[in-house]
């Protein structure tokens, strides 16, 4: 842990700069989490609402937080399984399973708004939802996000071997699709 | 750098592909090396001004939650207010009750019209036996003494009105 996150996270657990302290999280991990969220559920509206949740559940658990993993990857994490969990619960809803889900929400960005890719950025959104759910998160935080394998390793709390394997898998599965559309 | 005569040796480039050029190699980039594109644009948008008005939406939301659960102290003004009202209340009716109950009740008093109305209305309910029962001993009852002809009969009957009693019973 940084000093800055240090700090940070000092100030959090603090009654009299929570708020302050508070705002500054939010500014600072805001986008990263936006971006992190709407590759997982595709819309904006659904990603901000996720979002917003995500913040309130740092909010209120944010003492409980030991520091025994990266502020980060603690909010990644948080982030991840509300997006998950948002995710089964419009699939029970709608009584399909989680594999339709994914194709009707990439359906659904032929008439979004806030959706302005091009056949082949389609396409790949295609690709990516016919993975399974693991690969789809890994190749989203690498090809999209760019992260580091030692970061998706704590966020996910998997090896960075195998994030790797999954990586190269997820992959070749998508260019197979694309190729063969 | 000056811009050179080429010697294009007879070849020749269809219409326009120069000016076409990088839209094409763009495409074809996109087609041929897609995953080893590294970027962020996946041609997702958010709206204008999202983020920056993102805190203060949040800390909108974070306030309701805390309206939503408010710790309202029992013995507050309010509450006390409240349950004296409703304390005082319970105290006057019960206050009521025993004077209500107390007032001197005597059965003479009451009509028969006023009994046969409660009865009527369904407030009592009576079945045969329990009828039955207050009579068991009962002396009271008329009863016919000596011959009872035909003409005194009928004028009984006709004087009783049976019919409406016979409907009753029905």
């Amino acid at each position: 842990m940084d000093i800055q996150e240090e700090k940070l996270l000092k100030s959090l657990t603090s009654d009299t700069c929570l708020n302050t302290a508070f705002n500054q999280l939010v500014a600072m991990y805001k986008e990263r989490l936006y971006w992190h969220i709407r590759n997982m559920v595709k819309s904006h509206e659904d990603t901000n609402d996720v979002l917003q949740n995500v913040f309130i559940k740092v909010y209120k658990n944010i003492k409980k937080f030991k520091g025994e993993s990266k502020l980060y990857s603690w909010l990644y994490r948080i982030a991840t399984n509300e997006s998950i969990t948002f995710l089964n619960q419009r699939a029970k809803k709608y009584n399909i399973s989680s594999e339709e889900l994914q194709l009707q929400l990439v359906e659904n960005l032929k008439a979004d708004t806030y959706f302005q890719g091009d056949e082949v950025q389609l396409k790949l959104q295609q690709a990516i939802a016919s993975l399974p759910n693991k690969q789809q998160q890994v190749f989203n935080m690498k090809y999209f996000q760019d992260l580091k394998y030692s970061e998706i390793s704590s966020i996910l709390e998997t090896s960075e071997g195998a994030l790797k394997a999954s990586y190269h898998i997820a992959s070749k599965k998508i260019e197979a699709y694309i190729k063969g559309l | 750098m000056n811009k050179k005569k080429i010697n294009t040796a007879g070849f020749e480039v269809p219409k326009d592909y120069f000016q076409n050029f990088e839209a094409q190699l763009e495409q074809k980039i996109k087609q041929e090396s897609i995953i080893d594109i590294q970027t962020s644009s996946n041609g997702f948008q958010v709206p204008d001004n999202y983020f920056d008005t993102f805190e203060k939406v949040l800390q909108e939301r974070i306030d309701e939650g805390k309206k939503k659960t408010p710790i309202i102290s029992i013995f507050s003004r309010r509450n006390i207010v409240s349950f004296s009202a409703i304390a005082a209340a319970i105290l006057i009716l019960i206050m009521i009750i025993p004077v209500k109950n107390g007032t001197s009740f005597d059965f003479e008093k009451i009509a028969i019209s006023d009994i046969q109305e409660y009865i009527e209305d369904g407030d009592v309910t009576l079945s045969d036996t329990d009828i039955a029962a207050l009579f068991e001993n009962e002396n009271s009852l008329p009863t016919i003494e000596g011959n009872l002809n035909n003409d005194t009969l009928f004028e009984y009957l006709s004087e009783e009105n049976i019919e409406n009693d016979i409907l009753d019973f029905e």
